[in-house]
């Protein structure tokens, strides 16, 4: 218990003790007072309560407004501005004149042609309306739907040339020079300059994009960068399990040097496949210079002789060497030349054969 | 030396001689044609004039007295020894292969060659042997 609370228990008591009744009535009274105090507290907590709920619902009743007000213009929006007044149209004189020198009926006629193909939607439509009003007047007996299949047709002819009119890259810069009066400047360099910027800016946007993806890509962690954690990872291990851990793991000392072995044995088998590799391309560096010197010392000559003898041949010359011309001569006797017994032609026969074949007919033909 | 070595050392060299301008394929030719060549001796003969055949049969002779004379035998004992197969196989497998192999292949590889060849040669043996007769029954007429 607290010392202000021991000390107010004192005093009451010895309050008590002097003046009893006295005490009674001082506590009703402040008992009373209390009563008081609570009831303007709540009244007043009631008038504030009340107060804020008043506030909330005239916010709910703004929010509602402008909720209402929002989806009317949604609604207006996607009528496509049918609310548009009809009038709009006949701003024209000439066409309001027109319109009111219409009957009632061609009137209503037109109005509905009008509000259902959304006319006035678009003001460049104005020029449809006098075109309509014309028809009606010459044929007055044009029904409704007729009146508007043929203002979709007009608009049809109109649209084209109103969007070439807006379209057009090429009008717009003649109208542009002719605004200027800049003589100087030529049409095609105009279109030209159009076409750059276009081109510019496509570049821009394009470099922008890139960029973009250049800062990401730089932010992005890498293999490599991946590769080194894990390399820390596995150090901070090797440290904990080697160093900091203190005690002696012979499972693992067996696995480290199973490791070590077989990288051993690895980098034997490499240095001894490379030294067989080496031995390899040294024989066969070898061999490819033996039939080098091979063509340059024996193929070379006979192929040069051979040349020669066609070559003497075929000018009828004698052949220009004798030991090459002898060799020719002992191959020409052992070839003999005989005739076909099937088709007459030449065919060359070894000396000692007992079948050939005829190059020519194919007869397969044998000695006796 | 025996009379038949002779006789073949003599007789060989003369038919080769006689088929100097033959080449491989008038065998084709003639075997496939069979020709005759008794036969084309004749009409040759028929048809030359009284001049030619006077230098012929004198050639012939010749011819005829050369081979007797170096080989020492008659001419009836060269016929006879032409028309042995054994000695006509010698003169093609030995003396044709190694002096003509071009003929000596043709007729190995053209089917009834030999034979037609075998029998032809002797045959014109004869003819020759005939015709040297009569030029030498016509020589000594005229002696």
């Amino acid at each position: 218990m607290s010392d202000d609370k021991k000390e107010k228990k004192k005093r009451t008591s010895e309050f008590e003790l002097i003046f009893p009744d006295k005490e009674k009535e001082e506590r009703r009274r402040e008992d009373d007072d209390e009563e008081l105090d609570l009831d303007d507290v709540i009244e007043e907590e009631e008038r504030e309560k009340i107060r804020e709920w008043r506030a909330l619902r005239l916010e709910e009743a703004v929010l509602k407004r402008k909720k209402n007000v929002e989806d009317l213009k949604r609604q207006i929006e996607s009528s496509g501005g049918a609310d548009i007044d009809v009038y709009t149209l006949l701003r024209d004189p000439k066409t309001r004149e027109e319109f009111l020198s219409l009957s009632d009926e061609q009137r209503d006629k037109l109005i509905n042609t009008i509000v259902a193909l959304k006319l006035a939607s678009n003001p460049s439509n104005s020029t449809v309306l006098p075109i309509l009003i014309q028809s009606l007047k010459s044929n007055p007996s044009t029904k409704s739907d007729e009146l508007a299949e043929f203002a979709k047709r007009l608009i049809e002819v109109v649209k084209p040339q109103q969007q070439t009119q807006s379209e057009s890259l090429a009008e717009k810069i003649l109208l542009k020079m002719l605004e200027t009066r800049d003589s100087s400047t030529t049409l095609a360099e105009k279109l030209a300059q159009a076409q750059r910027e276009a081109l510019q800016a496509q570049f821009q946007a394009q470099m922008q994009l890139i960029m973009k993806e250049l800062s990401e890509l730089k932010n992005r962690p890498t293999a490599v960068d991946e590769l080194q954690n894990i390399k820390q990872q596995i150090e901070v291990l090797g440290s904990l399990l080697g160093k900091g851990g203190g005690s002696y793991d012979p499972e693992l000392e067996k696995l480290k040097l199973e490791t070590q072995t077989k990288l051993k044995e690895m980098e034997i088998g490499l240095q001894k496949w490379m030294a067989e590799q080496n031995i390899a391309n040294a024989k066969e560096e070898r061999s490819i210079e033996l039939v080098n010197r091979l063509i340059d010392n024996v193929l070379n000559p006979r192929i040069n002789d051979i040349m020669n003898i066609v070559a003497n041949r075929l000018s009828g010359k004698e052949e220009a060497n004798p030991v090459v011309g002898a060799a020719a001569k002992a191959a020409q006797e052992v070839m003999t030349k005989i005739a076909c017994p099937n088709c007459g032609k030449d065919i060359l026969v070894p000396a000692n054969a007992t079948k050939v074949v005829c190059p020519n007919c194919g007869a397969e033909i044998t000695a006796e | 030396m025996e009379k038949s070595h002779k006789i073949e050392e003599v007789i060989f060299p003369v038919v080769l001689r006689a088929i100097k301008d033959i080449q491989p394929v008038h065998i084709v030719i003639a075997v496939k044609g069979k020709l005759d060549l008794l036969a084309v001796a004749n009409n040759l003969w028929n048809g030359s004039t009284e001049e030619q055949r006077t230098e012929a049969q004198k050639l012939l002779s010749e011819i005829v007295k050369e081979i007797e004379n170096k080989s020492g035998a008659t001419i009836d004992e060269v016929v006879e020894y032409a028309s042995k197969e054994e000695n006509f196989d010698r003169f093609f497998n030995v003396y044709l292969k190694e002096q003509r192999p071009d003929l000596y292949n043709q007729i190995r590889f053209t089917k009834g060659a030999k034979e037609y060849l075998k029998e032809q040669l002797v045959n014109i043996l004869k003819y020759l042997k005939q015709k040297a007769e009569e030029a030498k029954f016509i020589n000594e007429d005229k002696v």
